[in-house]
């Protein structure tokens, strides 16, 4: 037994032995050292400090630490010299060994509180620490020798107890210096004892096996995290020790790991607050300790080497998150579904939830600050580490790009958490790259990012603003700088970044908090369903119900949980303080990308405006509007590198503002200056058509913008929305918002998605909607006048799909509330028991009902805002609507709504609770008759609505002015007087129309319009299908679709020819029919004279 | 103005009938149409006779006329509502078609589903998996409702 156990102590010395010349190697380098606490490791040598001292306080000098130690000298010997001093000296040492290590020589003095050093004692016999080789054979016996755990539960618990007698000693010590014999001496021994205790704890978080007790070196971090608090200072001098002994790499790989592995296990509601009795969390802790290595300057230098940093064969999103040291650190934040499911517990209503909110999002701001303090010293400490940290945030995003995908499994993809924790970084690390003024940086992001060859973010797959994959492809094919050859900077590298993670980080929340809110509506459709089925009682089926009470509660759970989630997120949507800094970045982005689209790429660190430095529109399409619709035409005139950027790097901004927006706290109110430049670069990609292709980016857009003018409540009641002052003041916004408007509103007809026949209408409303409260500012009416008749063409154009848009809405609307009083009636008869004909069954009728409410409720307010928008154009650009091309429609669809509102069927409009789809007919019908009077005025009007063979009865223009005098709509008598005069006017030409008709009586069919079936009065020959049809006519069609009628050719106004021949015919058959009737009509006078 | 236009299909198709097919006004008001479709032969559903609804906008024909089924009838690009899925009666529309080649289409429709573009991706699922499934359903609808 005995050999065996010499065995592993020799073992151990060995080990020992080699720690310590590796720990002298580390010693020789570190000049910064004092040779006091140079001496790395328990060694002879510390002794012949101590003796040095011992000697040199002898003497009334005092000597250098560095006098050489006389040889003989030891302190068994000194003792036995006699001298009182160094008696007392002597005695001092072994009474403060004896207590600051807590230890004994003699066998019966052993306590809880004291150890008896039972190898020393058997080895030496003594029982005196005079005779032993000072404190560090106390502790190298301890150890390596005897352990401790009988004592205390782990080495660290002793090492540090020691180190903390020792410190306090020496506190004192400093206190009371001058009263103090020896005070060097004495001072030199504590920190001695201090600078052993933490030298051995180095080795115990790195070689915990060469300790006797073979710690396990999970307990000892464990330990060491749960009181860090106290251990803090100790755990600075280990840190130390660990740069003297160059084990630095060692000890991170072998520590970091085991630290933050507990993070998880450990998470609960507390994890990131200082919970109320003052303790901190598991994860505080583990921050605190990452803190401590990060400001340790040599340790810091090395965390990008440990294995675990960025391994490179980890490329999973969930590997990334779990099982990296940025990973486990980063992915923390009340987002995280563990926390957010405790913060919530409890919470009743909506009160409950803000104020946890406000409380939440303080702590996570600070919580933020901290992860961005460790990464902020982990990018500065060196160019390795900062290329690491880039490399991995690379992989991590490029790894995440499904997150942007309605479905996706949530196991797939890294958390929202850690993704919006590494956004907010990259955000505050670029804040200082994008700050406005003189100090911005913006000029030092590389335009020439995409040439690139090297880039580690992935932007293989995206789609580029303007240009496809192939011609992006093309271009750059030989403009890629060599790989190893030019690297980015960083303020590029962090910029880029930034972007990426705009769209894939930040964005992805907002993906993620729109699919939670569909989950959270289908799972309580769901919940409602199950709980009728339980709500039949003994009625229902007994199976079913079984069933449902089986799912019930997990259904009711993923409820809780996935309502949970959206709080946090909101949490984060609504803290001010947090959207204030991304919203500032995100101005800066614009910057950016104004500086990347002016042809110069100059940066003006200019406050306040984009303009004038750049000029819009970049390019006049005022003479060919139809080029606006050539998409190839509009991408070669794209600016270069502006259109070959990734998609994302627009769509990132505009999903956030879009989304950010709705909030009624949002970083855009109050914050005018910022505010005006997100609005000129929004007014920017309106208004040049050849800047963005995707027409749902500008949808969302130009929603932005709707949301700017949606009015808002204060306490003065209802005020401008926010964006309507600066939409008025600022004065390149206000000279291009109208004109953007009305090109989005011609342009978005077409969006490519199969829901694009839909798509427009919403896009439409919003335009609608902002025009209508710009129509306070008489500017915008100037704008208009200027519009309509300097720019016709692209004018017209707009009039045709308002056309168009109105007649669809009103005829979808009448028709679906036509359904809704058809349902109710028939159910209302069904309650009171009448048979009706109708053989549908009541699901089925309402199934219909519902079906019609919801699109009647869409389809008015669609149609009530297209209306409105009617009336205020043909007030100001009346002769724009009256063109050939669309008067008879416009004449066509007016007199039609105008008669379902007077005529009989109106009562088959009348539905229960009009108002709650918005239907106000009186409304409806005072906007029509003031659209009739704005263009009353206009001849060609008049004429096209007195030949509207299908609707126009001027008896019904007399039922409007009653029933609007009757609910007081008519606001003056010249709004009656116009009208009336409108109708006569409008029947006498109906007259003279119908006599006409009868003098000319039928004609023969090659004189009529292929289409119209009316007599022709300008034919023209179409050049591909050799048809004859009136100018008027085709006019029309074309405003619709470009394209022969009879066989889709392309075609345009300027391709056909005139039928002169066929017009010559029609002009003399005409003539002669005149002379016939007038003869006819002589003859009759003839007789009727006789 | 579609006045004219609308007065001559009228009395083209009274002239012309296309065949398995009728149209005209409902009551005095002419551009609100009724039509018959007679279930093609060689489809499930023969024996047939399918009502639609037709209704033409006040810029017919520079826009599609409005149809929509009012029997029922059990078809991937017919949904419950009677709405039709047929390119020709949305983006595929010209001004020189007319209801009788309109109703045409309709009629081979019948014939052939369009189960790539479906308005009611259910019965498409099963027309493109289950044929015989898909036509006793639509026999029965047929006989349920049609006959």
């Amino acid at each position: 037994m005995a050999s065996s156990q010499d065995e592993i102590r020799a073992m151990r010395l060995a080990k020992l032995e080699a720690l310590n010349k590796k720990q002298k190697l580390g010693n020789n380098s570190t000049s910064k050292t004092n040779s006091e606490t140079n001496t790395p490791k328990p060694s002879s040598s510390t002794n012949d400090d101590a003796n040095t001292s011992l000697n040199s306080s002898l003497s009334p000098i005092n000597t250098s630490q560095n006098t050489p130690v006389p040889a003989s000298t030891s302190s068994s010997s000194s003792s036995s010299l006699g001298n009182t001093q160094e008696i007392d000296l002597g005695t001092w040492e072994a009474s403060e060994i004896k207590r600051t290590l807590s230890v004994t020589l003699t066998p019966n003095e052993e306590s809880k509180s004291l150890i008896f050093l039972r190898s020393l004692y058997e080895e030496t016999g003594s029982t005196d620490f005079k005779l032993i080789d000072g404190p560090d054979a106390v502790l190298t016996s301890l150890i390596f020798e005897q352990g401790v755990t009988n004592h205390y539960s782990s080495p660290l618990k002793y090492l540090f107890h020691c180190w903390n007698n020792a410190n306090i000693s020496k506190l004192h010590l400093t206190k009371n210096k001058h009263a103090t014999h020896d005070y060097d001496v004495k001072m030199t021994f504590y920190k001695e004892i201090m600078r052993l205790c933490s030298g051995y704890a180095s080795i115990l978080f790195y070689e915990p096996d060469t300790f006797i007790d073979s710690p396990n070196l999970s307990n000892v971090v464990e330990d060491l995290t749960k009181n860090i608090n106290r251990y803090h200072d100790f755990f600075i001098s280990i840190l130390n020790a660990i740069v003297e002994n160059q084990i630095e790499l060692d000890f991170l790989n072998s520590f970091t790991p085991i630290l933050t592995s507990q993070i998880d296990s450990s998470l609960d509601s507390n994890s990131i607050n200082v919970s109320s009795n003052g303790t901190s969390s598991i994860y505080n802790n583990i921050l605190l300790i990452v803190e401590s290595l990060i400001y340790n300057k040599s340790i810091c230098s090395y965390i990008h080497q440990m294995d675990f940093f960025n391994p490179s064969n980890i490329t999973d999103p969930t590997q990334l998150e779990k099982d990296t040291f940025l990973g486990r650190i980063l992915r923390i934040s009340p987002l995280l579904s563990k926390l957010s499911a405790d913060n919530y517990i409890g919470v009743i209503n909506k009160k409950d939830v803000r104020s946890i909110n406000e409380s939440l999002s303080t702590t996570y701001s600070i919580l933020i600050n901290k992860l961005f303090l460790i990464i902020d010293s982990l990018v500065r400490i060196n160019a390795n580490s900062r290329a690491e940290i880039l490399s991995f945030f690379s992989k991590l995003v490029n790894k995440n790009h499904l997150r942007m995908s309605e479905h996706v499994d949530e196991k797939k993809i890294s958390s929202d958490s850690l993704m919006l924790n590494v956004s907010l970084i990259l955000i505050k690390l670029s804040e200082p790259i994008l700050r406005e003024g003189q100090s911005s940086k913006i000029d030092k992001i590389s335009i020439d990012f995409l040439n690139y060859s090297n880039k580690e973010v992935d932007l293989s797959e995206e789609t580029r603003i303007n240009s496809t994959k192939q011609e992006c492809d093309e271009y750059y094919k030989d403009k890629l700088y060599d790989r190893d050859g030019k690297k980015l900077n960083f303020v590029s590298e962090c910029f880029y970044l930034m972007l990426t993670y705009l769209q894939y980080g930040l964005g992805g929340v907002i993906v993620s908090y729109n699919k939670k809110k569909k989950h959270i509506k289908q799972i309580k459709e769901q919940i409602t369903s199950m709980k009728q089925i339980l709500e039949k009682g003994n009625q229902g089926n007994a199976l079913a119900q079984r069933l449902v009470n089986m799912r019930l509660a997990p259904m009711e759970a993923k409820l809780k949980e996935l309502q949970n989630d959206i709080y946090s997120i909101e949490m984060f949507f609504q803290a001010r303080t947090f959207q204030l800094e991304v919203f500032d970045v995100i101005v800066g982005i614009c910057e950016f990308l104004v500086r990347l689209i002016d042809s110069k790429h100059a940066y003006h660190p200019k406050i306040g405006s984009f303009f004038p430095y750049l000029q819009i529109p970049l390019n006049n399409f005022d003479n060919e509007v139809e080029k606006l619709d050539d998409i190839e035409y509009l991408r070669k005139l794209a600016p270069v590198p502006f259109k070959y950027y990734p998609e994302i790097y627009i769509e990132g901004l505009i999903n956030y503002c879009h989304f950010i927006s709705k909030f009624t706290n949002n970083p855009m109110i109050d914050n005018n200056v910022k505010l005006t430049k997100l609005i000129e670069f929004s007014v920017i990609l309106l208004r040049c058509p050849e800047l963005l292709s995707n027409p749902h980016l500008k949808a969302r857009l130009t929603e932005v913008l709707f949301f700017g003018s949606l009015p808002m409540q204060s306490n003065n009641g209802e005020i401008n929305g926010f964006m309507i002052g600066i939409f008025n003041d600022e004065e390149t916004i206000q000279k291009n918002l109208l004109i953007s408007l009305l090109d989005f509103y011609v342009m978005v007809e077409k969006t490519g998605a199969s829901s694009q026949f839909y798509d427009k209408f919403n896009s439409r409303y919003h335009i609608s909607f902002i025009i209508e409260k710009l129509w306070k500012f008489d500017i915008f009416k100037k704008d208009l006048r200027v519009i309509a008749t300097k720019n016709q063409k692209f004018f017209i154009r707009f009039v045709a799909r308002m056309l168009n848009d109105t007649t669809y809405l009103l005829d979808e609307s009448l028709n679906h509330l036509h359904t809704i009083h058809n349902c109710q009636k028939e159910l209302n008869l069904r309650s009171r028991g009448v048979k009706t004909d109708n053989e549908e069954s009541d699901e089925d009728i309402n199934k219909k009902l519902q079906e019609s409410e919801r699109m009647a409720k869409s389809f008015v307010q669609l149609s009530n805002k297209t209306i409105l928008l009617f009336n205020l154009f043909t007030k100001e650009t009346p002769k724009s609507f009256t063109i050939v091309e669309i008067v008879d429609r416009l004449a066509g669809m007016l007199n039609y709504n105008l008669v379902v509102l007077v005529g009989p069927r109106y009562n088959e409009l009348k539905v229960k609770d009009p108002e709650k789809y918005q239907f106000d007919p009186k409304e409806l019908l005072f906007q029509l008759c003031s659209i009739f009077i704005n263009l009353s005025q206009c001849e060609e009007f008049i004429r096209a609505v007195a030949r509207d063979l299908r609707s126009f009865n001027v008896d019904n223009i007399y039922k409007a002015i009653n029933i609007l005098k009757k609910s007081f709509k008519i606001p003056d008598s010249l709004f009656e007087g116009q009208l009336v005069e409108f109708a006569k006017k409008a029947e006498s030409i109906k007259v003279a129309d119908e006599e006409e008709e009868l003098e000319l009586g039928e004609a023969p069919d090659e004189f009529l319009d292929p289409l119209m079936y009316t007599l022709m009065k300008d034919p023209v020959k179409l050049p591909t299908s050799h048809i004859s049809i009136d100018r008027s006519v085709l006019k029309a069609h074309l405003m619709n679709d470009p394209t022969d009628p009879f066989n889709r050719m392309p075609l345009k106004m300027e391709d056909v020819t005139d039928d002169d021949e066929l017009r010559e015919k029609i002009a003399a058959w005409i003539q002669s029919k005149r002379l016939q009737k007038r003869k006819q009509g002589d003859n009759d006078g003839d007789v009727a004279m006789s | 103005m579609s006045m004219k236009r609308i007065n001559k299909e009228l009395q083209d198709i009274g002239r012309d009938p296309p065949s398995q097919c009728s149209a005209g006004p409902v009551g005095d008001d002419l551009f609100h149409w009724q039509a018959s479709i007679i279930g093609p032969a060689d489809s499930p559903y023969a024996g047939g006779v399918f009502f639609l609804a037709i209704h033409f906008p006040t810029d017919y024909p520079f826009k599609p006329p409005k149809i929509q089924f009012e029997t029922k009838i059990y078809h991937p690009n017919i949904n419950s509502n009677g709405n039709i899925c047929l390119d020709i009666l949305k983006e595929q529309w010209s001004p020189a078609l007319t209801i009788s080649k309109v109703l045409l289409s309709i009629c081979s429709l019948l014939t052939d589903a369009n189960p790539d573009d479906p308005l009611v991706p259910e019965i498409a699922h099963i027309y493109k998996n289950d044929r015989a499934k898909y036509e006793a359903t639509a026999k029965e609808w047929t006989k349920k409702y049609a006959i």
